[in-house]
Formats: structure tokens, C-alpha cells, sequence
């Protein structure tokens, strides 16, 4: 410890602070412009300038580190007129245009009238510069609001680490270039909008609401694309979202945004939003559905009554007449965990199904059966930032961080970037982070078991396995051996393509830099074999004992923004809430005892299987919550023909989407902006969802809706749900549904609404109201207490490529799109950077089928469809491999993807088919 | 006066932009400069470059910065005579500033 006084007070500082640190720290504001507390200081603007007792002239306070004895002082008359000279030579070349400026977080003008300056009457009556001199749609640029601080060159590099920012030419001439001075996109930026977050003056304002003015009040919410759970500020002006900016105590992103996040809000304003309860004709008439099964007749608009009435009726006529298991019930990952809880208990109660699932079945599915089986919890194990400041190494396999959790990306960036970390990239596709990689596996598309029991076969060649992790921890390593056994080095190299030599440097990487980390997304889960993908990835960091300890772990990245809390909330055919199994007699008897009525004990059917099933008339009625299969699952002409033969489908969503076609009743629900609620994010860590606007048209809160069709359907009778202490659907409000959870979920018992908005962080597992969360999983024993290695087998591919269709295609998304796009496709500013689906073909693959200039969109046939879109010429993807997304109807790549599934997860094989491509 | 404004001339080019008074002060105080030997100062000019000066020295992150006021300060202290001949009678007494545009 480092004594000092600051302005005469006594002050007991880390010897490793600066001054401006240890002024901070005793409540004490020096005045600042170029420092931030995220970026490195510079000291650059001059006004943290402060007095020391002895000192040759002022110094830096955001510089200078403390000392024994420093005598410091932050105000007085001479640093006061030094400040405003300061502020008059900014000002002297500020220009304002007079486009209304949003000057609630001018830092320049806040210290400016500070200091007794009148900014307007000090700034420059000429602009040097162009006003929104950048074409990027969603980032204005003036410079001749700008102060040179370099908040945004910093940010740039060290917060997202893309450098698309720096300074060109020198002295006063110095000006902020993107680049080689060239447009910000060619640049390479991604538009996070990190810079413009950071920027104190307004130089870099958020393009798309840059007239807009302050808002009227500033709602914290969670994001509701991906699974990261960012939390930012939705900006309100007349019960509008106009704008999200950064709120720093976020916990899982501080003061950084993804593109999405930051800019992707203007659909909940979108002219497309489902406002009014919509019924088919035929069914207000009462006739039977029209002989076209392709065509469910016109929509009509109708009262929620009318609406609720018809669902109510039609699902009780399934359930009563061709049994509860007719009945699906898709949840959605995108809804909030009180939502999710609700329809887990709405199949289960008031159907008595265990049909009841949502899309983690299409994207990890594999991974939660997987963990839940090796290790006891089907969760990340360990917390990004715990990572980020812990980990020597970091494996990513299957994952393209980069663009699917854009946040976490930025943070393996600055892993590399700050600590050295070594970072390993295995994956098919040459993607972004292995620009930041010590080393870049490209294996073929589903050899990853092969891959990582080589790995793991040099490791014990090496003898560099944990032993006593090994012995203390774990079991069945005997059997284990006997199949790593059957993965030599040579015979590894020739399934995967990847050279011996790369294997052992591979492993002397990953052993050398302990504790690794291991991340995987959907390139390990969407494969037949995806089970046993995380079977192999589990073992590997069970054999190098990285459990339970920081920077280590197995750490799956979820999709969608609460898709961890589906999952959780029993939106899963085998499991009620909290993975208590429905075939366990005392979970379903503690469930028949809080929802008053007899449960189902038989695993129920999965999305996979129930959308097939109704060809063979076992899948008579669906109840679909914001989910869209005929864009997202797999073979979509074979799903479409399955959706036309259904009897009866309601669909609640806030858009008409590519499923609604197949709907019978449409209920317009509410966005993430409209709702309050949680999400659990990747982390599990559960976090608030607040409404910030009030609903649109008629559209209803989610809970509310479903609590309604419960209530109807149980005033209809035939089944019989009697007094319980939770068979009620009488809710005030969603932090009561959050309390029914914590009563029957153990690993949500102490999480509610109240510690949530009382700003505690909470990772479950979290069992009573005082326990503070688990952000580690398995400290010193496993869930289920030893971790269980597991022999995994590599089998080929259901289909690989052959002399009829001899490409093989690789599906995914890309960073301006989210999933079937309902949301993003309907964010203008997103379409204008990526507007259409695009094809990923190599130079090699792209000279034979000869494209060029004129020749540049390509026909790609599988044995299930063919679709047509333009061709991106790219070294992301080798020889013999395409890549192709499912953002755009008109173009998805799900004609092509084969519902081969995984025998245990039931998720399909999107990640490898076979197909033909020609040029058109 | 012409040396002082060469020698700020000449801070200004080398000013590498960084910090605020380097990078604006030398350029105001060459534009006052400037403007004296083509015959447009004024004696309010002679307060700022004076108040300049100060802040460049004290203000300055490195050497070069805080160097960039001397010349300027030298000047006031003992050639002001010479200085304020530009402004009050509109010439330069050693016949090297061009006095007009």
C-alpha cells in the first residue's frame, strides 16, 4: 500500500494505481476527455492535469502512478485556467453543424460549462471536414466534432480488436482515418459501434436515429439475439425504441455491443408486426378446412376471445380424441424463462404430454445429453471473463465466435491480444479468429471424434495426462483407453486431413499453456454424431484435468438468448424444470403434486420427430411459440409437406414468418423491448428483461396468452387437474411465474425478480435466496461426481459426397443475420450491408465451375432440393466444401440439409450433405 | 519577430498531434504570427500568444511542446518594441515581413 493526500486528504492506494485511480477511489473527480476506464490512458487531452508537491510542472493524473509521499492537488486557480485553456483550444476547432445533437453525453460540453464556458460561444463558426463523411449505415461520422482523444482508435483495438481506426498525417493536420483512409467497411469494420460508444463529443453518433434528440427515459434490458446476454439501455422517445447505448455496469459485456445488439431493434417498430388475433376463415365459419392443403384459406382478423375459443376447442378435440401425445408444444428459446416455464407446463399440466420442446433440439441438443452424461450438468462450465483473465490456452472447435457470439469473439481477441493467450482454431472453414490463432486445424467436416481422440491418444503416448485428476475424479478409463487406442496418429491424419506433425504441436500447445479452454458451437452438435462430439471433447479436458478450476472447462456457446433457459425450464421431451427426468418417479410425482394432476413418465417426441410424424398421423395438433421450422429445420420441402397434412396449428409470434402459412391461428405476441422477464444466458447467468414500451396494437404479453389458452382449455374439462399449490394459471405478473420456478427448480430456488433488480448477478446453480451462484461448475467433484470417460466413436457422415453430387455443403449464419431472419431481414440498415444469401466457394471450385465477372450466381441441388443465389469467392472455405446460410426464404440452404438425426440427441446433420453446384 | 515566427513554424510542422496544446497551440500561435507580419495584428494578439506561450510550456506532454513557447516569450521580453512596430505603425523595422498579403 502506497500512502498519499490528495486536496490534503490521506489516501491509501495500491502501489500499481495512478492518480486519477486513487482519486476514484476516494470520491474525488479529476476532470478527463481521452481516458476511459475500459481503454489504455494516454494522456493525450491535457485535462487530468493536477499539482504535485515537488514535481517539474503539472502531471497527468491518468498517467502517473502513485507514490510514497505524493502531495496532490486536483483544483485550484492555476489547473482551473489551464482546464478552460484546455477547453478553448478544443472548442476552437469543434464545429457544430446543427443537426440535433444528442448532448445528454457531450463530455466536452458537460466539463466545458463545468469550468464556466460557454461552448457554443468558444467553438469554431467553420467545418473543416464533411459531415457524415462515411457511407457505413449505421455509423455517422463528423469530424468536426472531433478532439483527437483516440477513445475510438482504442476501443477499436483493444475493445474489439479489428484496428479499423488511426490517425493520419501529424500536428494539427492529425485527423481520425479509418483504415488506409478509406471507407470504414473497406476497412473491415464490423460496426459494433464500439467507437461511437467511447467517443465523448458526438464525432461518432449512432447513424440510424442521429436527428433524434435525447430520449425520454433509458430502460436496462438483456439483448435478445444470442446467447452472450449483453445488456444495454433501450432508448425510449414517445413509447418508441429509438436507440440502444452502452450502460457500463453490464455484466457479461460492460460497455461493448455487437452489430445486432447495438443497431438491430428497429423491428419491434416494423410496419410487418402481428397486432391484431388472427383466425382462418373456415374456422370462424365452421366448415371444414379447404381441399387445398396447401392453402389454409384467408385471414381474418378476430377478438382474443374468438381466437383463444377456437384454439382451446381444437386442442381439446386432439387431446380428447386422439390422446394427449397427438399434441406438440414448440416453446421458444427466444422467449423469456417465465414464458418457457409456461408452456413446458401447459404441455405437461393441462395436455398431459411430454411433447414438449423448442430449437435447442436443432442446435444443442447433442451438447446438453452429451455433459449431462459425462459430467452430471449440460452446461458452459465456466464464466467468458473468468476465461478471458485465466486461460493460457483456448481450443475453439466448431465455432465461429466471431460472428455467431460476436462479443465473446472480441474477448477471445483481446485473450490474444493482452494476455498471450495461445489459441487454437479447429474448424472446417478458415474462419476470422484464426487471423488471431497460433494455430488454424483444418479438419473435413465431421472427423471431429477422430481429431480429438488423436489428440488425446499423444497426450497419453506423451504422458501428459492428469493422473491424479484421472484417478481421483474420474472413472471407466480403462474402456476409455482401449478405444483411444484405436486413434494412432497416422490413421488420425488420413480420416481428418490434418497432418501428424500438426497433431503433436497441437497438443504440445494446449499441455504447455495450461489451463485450456475449450469452446464449441454448432460444428460439434449438428452432426449424427454429435453426442459423441462432446463425448470426445469432455474426455480430452478430463484427461488434461482442466475442471473446476478458473480458465479451464468445457464451455459449449448457446444460440439463442435464452435458449440455456429453455432448456432449463423444462422445454425438453425427457425433462420438467431443473433436468429433474420425467421417466424418475419422484420428480414426476413432485410435479403431480404442485400442478395437481396425473403426468405422463414417457420421454415424449422431439421437434425432429413430431413434425414428421404427422405424415403418419401420430402429430394431430401443434401449439408452436415464436418458432419458424420451415425455414430453421432440416429438408424443408419434406417439413412444409409434413406442415400442409397437419390438422391444426397456432402459431404465437410477432411477425408473419415462412410457418405461418401452415398456421391456423396467428397470436400476435411481444418483442424482448415489450416484456419483462429473464433470460439465462450462456453462462447461466439469469438476468432481467425489462419492458420499455408498451405493447403494440393488440398484442398480448406472451405468459398472459398461454396462461389464457390454459384456463380455457381447463374449463373445458377432461382431464381432470385438481387444488395444488401450483396448479393455478392465475398470475399477476412474471415475477410470480419466476417464483413457481424457484419453488420446484432447484438450481433456480434462490433467483428472483427482487435480487435480480437489486443489480445481483446470479449463475445458477443458485438454490436458496442467499446463495450467491455457481459461475464455476464443477469445483472439486462433478455433478455427478465422477466424471464418467467416455469411449467416443467416430462414424462417417450420414451422407458424403460421391460421383452425383460431389461437393460437400456446410450450413451456418453470418453476423448481420440472425436465424430465419424474421427479426433482422426486417432492419434495413443490416440488409444494406448483407441483403441477400451468398454461396461460399472457393477460387479453385469457382474456376471449374467457371464463374466470373458476368457468371457469378451458382444452382446447388442436393437429393432433397435446389436453390439459387449469388456466389462469394472466398478462401474461407477449401477445395471441395460450400457454405451457405438460412437467413433468406427465397434462398435457404435448409431445401438442401438432410434430417439425418443423432440416435441419442435426435439433432440433425445441418453440418455436412452432399451437393452439386453449377454455375448460372 | 520573423525568427519567432520561423522557429514556431517550425514546431508547428514537427508537432506530432498528440496532445491538445501542441497540436492547436502552435498552429493559433503561428496563425497570429502570421497574421502581425502581413500586417494584421492587433495588441490583443500579443496577450494571447503570451497566454499561448504559457500553456505550451506548462501544458505540453514532451519537450518539444513545451520548447515550442520560448521563442515566443523571448520575443515579448525583448523585442516587444519591435513587435508592436508591426502593429501600431504597420511596418517592420528590419524590412523582412512582406506587411500585406
Amino acid at each position: 500500500m502506497t500512502k498519499l493526500t490528495i486536496n490534503g486528504i490521506e489516501i491509501e492506494a495500491e502501489s500499481n494505481w495512478t492518480i486519477l485511480k486513487a482519486a476514484e477511489h476516494a470520491d474525488i473527480t479529476i476532470p478527463t476527455l481521452c481516458y476511459h476506464k475500459d481503454l489504455s490512458p494516454t494522456g493525450a487531452c491535457r485535462m487530468c492535469l493536477v499539482s504535485v508537491k515537488g514535481a517539474k510542472g503539472l502531471v497527468t493524473a491518468c498517467t502517473t502512478p502513485v507514490s510514497e509521499g505524493m502531495e496532490i492537488q486536483t483544483e485550484n486557480e492555476a489547473l482551473t485556467s489551464s482546464r478552460q485553456s484546455v477547453l478553448k483550444l478544443l472548442l476552437s476547432v469543434y464545429h457544430d453543424k446543427g443537426y440535433k445533437p444528442d448532448e445528454t453525453d457531450n463530455e466536452l460540453f458537460q466539463w466545458a460549462r463545468h469550468y464556466g464556458l460557454d461552448p457554443y460561444a468558444f467553438m469554431s463558426s467553420k467545418a473543416r471536414y464533411e459531415v457524415d463523411s462515411d457511407p457505413n449505415p449505421f455509423i455517422f461520422v463528423d469530424m468536426n466534432k472531433c478532439i483527437l482523444c483516440t477513445r475510438c482508435v482504442r476501443a477499436c483495438s483493444e475493445i474489439q480488436g479489428r484496428f479499423v481506426w488511426g490517425v493520419s498525417e501529424r500536428g494539427f493536420d492529425s485527423r481520425i482515418v479509418a483504415g488506409m483512409d478509406e471507407d470504414m467497411l473497406d476497412a473491415r469494420c464490423e460496426s459494433c459501434g464500439a467507437c461511437v460508444a467511447y467517443c465523448p463529443t458526438g464525432a461518432l453518433s449512432l447513424k440510424p436515429t442521429i436527428n433524434i434528440g435525447p430520449a425520454e427515459k433509458k430502460v436496462t434490458t438483456t439483448c435478445n439475439y444470442c446467447g452472450v446476454g449483453c445488456q444495454f439501455d433501450l432508448n425510449v422517445i414517445d413509447d418508441k425504441v429509438v436507440r440502444v447505448t452502452s450502460n457500463p455496469a453490464a455484466p457479461a459485456n460492460g460497455m461493448h455491443l455487437c452489430v445486432k445488439g447495438r443497431f438491430g431493434f428497429s423491428f419491434v417498430h416494423h410496419s410487418d408486426r402481428l397486432t391484431k388475433p388472427l383466425v382462418r376463415e373456415y374456422l370462424l365459419k365452421g366448415e371444414a378446412r379447404p381441399a387445398n392443403k396447401a392453402d389454409r384459406g384467408n385471414w381474418v382478423e378476430t377478438s382474443w376471445d374468438t381466437a383463444l375459443d377456437i384454439v382451446a376447442d381444437k386442442l381439446v378435440a386432439a387431446r380428447d380424441t386422439f390422446g394427449p401425445d397427438s399434441v406438440g408444444v414448440l416453446s421458444s428459446a427466444k422467449c423469456t424463462n417465465e414464458e418457457n416455464y409456461l408452456m413446458n407446463k401447459f404441455g405437461r399440466q393441462v395436455i398431459g404430454t411430454n411433447n414438449v420442446d423448442h430449437c435447442a433440439r436443432l442446435c444443442h441438443s447433442s451438447t446438453v445429453a452429451g455433459l449431462a452424461t459425462a459430467l452430471g450438468s449440460g452446461a458452459m462450465t465456466n464464466p467468458m471473463n473468468d476465461i478471458y483473465e485465466n486461460a493460457n490456452s483456448i481450443l475453439v472447435i466448431g465455432s465461429n465466435t466471431t460472428e455467431q457470439h460476436p462479443v465473446f469473439g472480441a474477448k477471445m481477441r483481446q485473450a490474444v491480444l493482452n494476455r498471450n493467450v495461445q489459441l487454437v482454431v479447429a474448424d472446417p472453414r478458415r474462419i476470422e479468429l484464426c487471423e488471431f490463432a497460433v494455430m488454424h486445424i483444418q479438419q473435413k467436416p465431421g472427423t471431429d471424434i477422430a481429431l480429438i481422440n488423436g489428440l488425446v491418444n499423444i497426450i497419453l503416448e506423451k504422458g501428459y495426462e492428469d493422473k491424479s485428476f484421472i484417478e481421483e475424479r474420474t472413472e471407466n478409463f480403462d474402456d476409455f483407453v482401449e478405444n483411444i487406442k484405436k486413434y494412432p496418429p497416422e490413421k488420425v491424419s488420413q480420416i481428418t486431413g490434418v497432418p501428424v506433425s500438426q497433431l503433436y504441436q497441437a497438443v504440445e500447445i494446449m499441455v504447455k499453456n495450461a489451463p485450456l479452454a475449450v469452446f464449441w458451437a454448432m460444428g460439434i452438435t449438428q452432426h449424427t454424431v454429435g453426442v459423441h462430439n462432446v463425448f470426445a471433447l469432455a474426455d480430452l479436458q478430463m484427461v488434461l484435468g482442466n475442471f473446476g478450476i478458473p480458465g479451464s472447462g468445457v464451455n459449449p456457446l448457446r444460440g439463442q438468448n435464452n435458449v440455456q433457459g429453455a432448456c432449463d425450464m423444462g422445454c425438453l421431451v425427457n425433462v420438467y424444470p431443473g433436468y429433474q427426468a420425467v421417466t424418475v418417479e419422484a420428480a414426476q410425482q413432485k410435479f403431480e403434486a404442485a400442478w395437481g394432476t396425473t403426468l405422463s413418465n414417457k420421454v415424449g417426441r422431439t421437434v425432429t420427430e413430431l413434425i414428421p410424424d404427422v405424415i403418419e398421423g401420430k402429430t394431430k395438433a401443434l401449439y408452436i411459440l415464436g418458432e419458424n421450422p420451415a425455414m430453421t429445420d432440416p429438408d424443408s420441402n419434406h417439413v412444409r409437406h409434413c406442415l400442409e397434412e397437419l390438422d391444426f396449428m397456432v402459431l404465437q409470434d410477432i411477425f408473419p414468418t415462412e410457418t405461418s402459412a401452415y398456421a391456423d391461428v396467428l397470436l400476435p405476441g411481444v418483442t424482448f423491448a415489450e416484456k419483462t422477464g429473464t433470460y439465462t444466458n450462456t453462462e447461466r447467468k439469469v438476468q432481467m428483461v425489462r419492458q420499455a414500451i408498451s405493447e403494440r396494437g393488440d398484442a398480448r404479453q406472451d405468459w398472459e396468452i398461454t396462461a389464457v389458452i390454459a384456463k380455457k382449455v381447463i374449463a373445458r374439462g377432461g382431464r381432470e387437474i385438481n387444488e395444488a399449490p401450483y396448479s393455478s394459471w392465475d398470475y399477476a405478473d412474471s415475477g410470480e411465474i419466476m417464483a413457481e420456478v424457484a419453488a420446484l427448480t432447484p438450481s433456480y430456488g434462490g433467483i428472483s425478480h427482487q435480487r435480480l433488480n437489486a443489480g445481483e448477478v446470479l449463475c445458477w446453480p443458485c438454490p436458496d435466496p442467499t446463495h450467491p451462484g455457481t459461475p464455476i461448475l464443477h469445483i472439486g467433484k462433478f455433478t455427478r461426481g465422477k466424471g464418467n470417460l467416455i469411449p467416443a466413436i467416430h462414424v462417417d457422415p450420414s451422407e458424403l459426397p460421391d460421383k452425383d453430387y460431389p461437393m460437400m455443403l456446410t450450413t451456418g449464419r453470418v453476423i448481420y443475420h440472425w436465424h430465419s431472419g424474421e427479426q433482422t431481414r426486417r432492419v434495413k440498415e443490416l440488409l444494406e450491408i448483407y441483403g441477400e444469401a451468398l454461396i461460399e466457394i472457393s477460387p479453385e471450385d469457382a474456376a471449374v465451375i467457371g464463374l466470373n465477372e458476368e457468371i457469378n450466381k451458382v444452382k446447388v441441388t442436393s437429393r432433397r432440393g435446389e436453390i439459387i443465389a449469388h456466389a462469394w469467392v472466398t478462401n474461407r472455405v477449401p477445395e471441395g466444401l460450400i457454405y451457405g446460410n438460412f437467413h433468406f426464404p427465397e434462398s435457404n440452404i435448409n431445401y438442401l440439409t438432410k434430417a439425418a438425426l443423432d440416435p441419442i440427441a435426435k439433432i440433425p446433420e445441418y453440418k455436412v450433405s452432399a451437393v452439386k453446384i453449377v454455375a448460372v | 519577430m520573423d525568427l519567432a515566427r520561423v522557429l514556431i513554424n517550425f514546431f508547428r510542422v514537427e508537432s506530432c498531434g498528440k496532445c491538445t496544446p501542441c497540436r492547436i497551440g502552435t498552429k493559433r500561435a503561428h496563425d497570429l504570427l502570421e497574421g502581425i507580419s502581413r500586417g494584421k495584428g492587433t495588441l490583443e494578439d500579443l496577450d494571447s500568444l503570451q497566454a499561448l506561450s504559457q500553456e505550451l510550456l506548462e501544458l505540453s506532454n514532451c519537450g518539444l511542446g513545451q520548447t515550442a513557447g520560448t521563442p515566443i516569450k523571448d520575443m515579448l521580453a525583448y523585442f516587444r518594441a519591435e513587435v508592436e512596430a508591426h502593429i501600431r505603425l504597420g511596418i517592420c523595422p528590419v524590412g523582412v515581413c512582406p506587411m500585406h498579403d
